[in-house]
């Protein structure tokens, strides 16, 4: 998920297990956010971030029952699906939480857990050639939009830079789904808010939602004709959830968040834009990008043997870089270093399916 | 069970608009320089001020206090035994802390206090419902007895508004059955520093629950108002 500067990666994996006590027959939902070292110069240690993030998705996702975890009971008060959804913030460019929460959303939506028939008491996992996998009842779709208040919370800025984060007096983050409902509020900072800036941002939360939404739902369909298409392929695939982010950075690269909506046409078009750059990455006979249940053979590869020394290549090419191509050329860093991405670079230096990607610098603050 | 009934009625025999018993006392404890002691219904909650003083190398700031806030709640609180710390408990504990630290942040006098640090513990006994809001004025109390300035009282209060009722001051039980907003509010400016929501409901319901909660956290601030009254003048009529 690419939101301008922003990235973060979310998986989700589902494990049989026994429900809580408390709740006996719903499956269990938990979060977990991870900032890697990458992201910014000693955030792997900052705990802050980490815990207000996990407690917002929590909030946003499984208080809101943004999934319907009673579907993801097998057998009441033994086993149920209990899912971990895990995001990793790999560039902060500000605003992680709406980064980590459309990643952690278009996860779940993307998600496709094995079938189970229960004969008897067995409960038996199907396996992806048997039965389709099934995706998870999603209810409603919550984003969440953050807010930056300046000047005693005179002026507010949408969707902050980290330099807008780090400058303002605090934050409001406003959970809404594409029904207009809120589904969590969350001020930090010493912030004093009067209620008629909160009914204000919460009136362009739900249009950033609606919008958002909308595009989330272009990517899925998108990506569920392609997957009848090809191979059944269960979890998470990296590609499908880089076009959507590419798609969605676009649209707010182009002030959607208090201009006019794009048109459909226009979107489509960038769309098929990044699908063209993608189509030369996407590897057909890829087998199953992610493991449920019964865990496999790790797919991130290690770091070729041919770069340069190149130590920040630590996952996979193939996803990483397509989602480059747009947001990052155009966008300039004002903090100094910089690599530009030229055309050239784009090239790929080997053929699909060796596991080698091509070689594109990251951009280095 | 309907947390509602046709009378108006909630299931403690409250009406929408009413807040449970509210019993304080400041000045519970003789060793921390400030302490409170609140009970909201079953709610119980106790906190402790240590400051200003001397702040740590690592959190000191040299031209406003810092203000380190620590949030606990018994394992024998709530429903199931055992908030053990590490896991679950352990995140909801530090997220709790993080954010009554904002908002004491935003209302305590810091500029006052350079290079000095300000520790507001707050632990939870008896957890019923509203349990955060009960927390923060739990603190305010506790940083009024301390003596430390601040710009306002901070009364907060949970609301939540069900089948098109606005409702106060919820317990534990209509806490899991409905959406609820905690607000805070100083009375005198009429702002918020906080602002938490959990489930979900209408965006065209907010403005209605906002009144509800700012209406409900001025009650709330006329029984502190009192209370802290009634205990600096029994303070000042021993000496």
């Amino acid at each position: 998920m690419l939101l301008a500067r922003e990235r973060a990666l979310a998986t989700v994996r589902a494990e049989l297990g026994t429900p809580r006590p408390s709740r006996p027959n719903e499956g269990t939902l938990q979060v977990a956010v991870d900032v890697t070292p990458t992201a910014a110069p000693g955030a792997d240690r900052s705990n802050d971030l980490t815990v207000g993030l996990e407690r917002l998705l929590e909030r946003c996702l499984r208080e809101s029952r943004c999934v319907d975890q009673e579907s993801l009971c097998v057998v009441a008060d033994e086993k149920v699906w209990q899912l971990r959804l895990h995001v990793e913030l790999l560039d902060l460019g500000g605003n992680a939480c709406d980064a980590a929460a459309l990643a952690a959303l278009a996860a779940l939506c993307h998600f496709r857990r094995p079938h189970v028939s229960v004969t008897g008491g067995e409960v038996r996992l199907c396996p992806a050639d048997e039965a389709e996998p099934v995706p998870l009842a999603v209810l409603h779709k919550p984003v969440l939009v953050t807010f930056a208040f300046f000047g005693d919370g005179q002026h507010f800025v949408a969707d902050p830079t980290e330099i807008e984060e780090r400058a303002s007096e605090g934050l409001l983050t406003v959970g809404m789904n594409s029904y207009r409902e809120i589904c969590t509020l969350h001020l930090t900072g010493k912030l004093l808010l009067s209620k008629q800036q909160v009914l204000e941002c919460t009136e362009l939360a739900a249009a950033r939602a609606r919008s958002l939404t909308s595009q989330l739902r272009r990517a899925l369909t998108a990506d569920e004709a392609e997957r009848t298409a090809l191979h059944p392929f269960p979890g998470l695939a990296r590609v499908e959830l880089e076009r959507m982010a590419t798609a969605a950075a676009s649209v707010r690269l182009s002030g959607a968040v208090r201009g006019p909506a794009l048109t459909a046409e226009q979107i489509s078009e960038m769309e098929k834009e990044v699908d063209e750059k993608l189509s030369v990455f996407r590897h057909k006979d890829m087998a199953a990008a992610a493991e449920i249940g019964q865990g496999g053979a790790s797919q991130w590869g290690p770091p070729s043997e041919d770069e340069e020394g190149d130590q920040d290549e630590m996952w996979p090419r193939t996803a990483e870089t397509p989602a480059k191509t747009a947001p990052t050329a155009s966008d300039s860093d004002s903090e100094g270093e910089q690599t530009v991405l030229h055309p050239e670079d784009l090239e790929p230096h080997a053929e699909p399916g060796t596991g080698k990607g091509l070689r594109c610098p990251m951009p280095v603050r | 069970m309907e947390l509602l009934s046709d009378q108006g009625l909630r299931v403690d025999g409250r009406r929408a608009h009413e807040l449970r018993n509210v019993e304080c006392r400041l000045g519970v404890f003789g060793r921390a320089d400030g302490s409170a002691y609140l009970e909201q219904g079953n709610t119980r909650v106790l906190a402790t001020v240590y400051g200003p003083h001397e702040a740590r190398a690592a959190q000191r700031r040299h031209d406003v206090a810092s203000i380190n806030c620590q949030y606990r709640q018994a394992v024998f609180s709530g429903w199931e035994r055992g908030r053990r710390a590490g896991g679950g408990g352990d995140r909801r504990a530090q997220e709790l802390g993080a954010l009554l630290q904002n908002t004491l942040e935003s209302v305590v006098l810091v500029e006052l206090y350079p290079r000095s640090q300000i520790d507001v513990y707050v632990q939870v006994l008896q957890a019923d419902g509203g349990t955060y809001a009960t927390c923060v004025n739990a603190a305010t109390l506790a940083l009024i007895d301390a003596g430390v300035a601040l710009r306002d009282y901070v009364c907060a209060c949970s609301a939540s508004v069900l089948r098109d009722q606005p409702l106060v001051d919820l317990n534990s039980l209509e806490t899991s059955g409905a959406p609820e907003l905690t607000a805070a509010l100083l009375p005198r400016s009429g702002r918020l520093p906080l602002l938490e929501m959990s489930q979900r409901f209408h965006v065209d319901k907010l403005g209605e629950l906002l009144d509800v909660a700012e209406t409900a956290c001025r009650d709330v601030h006329t029984i502190l108002n009192r209370a802290v009254r009634r205990h600096v003048s029994a303070r000042s009529s021993e000496k």
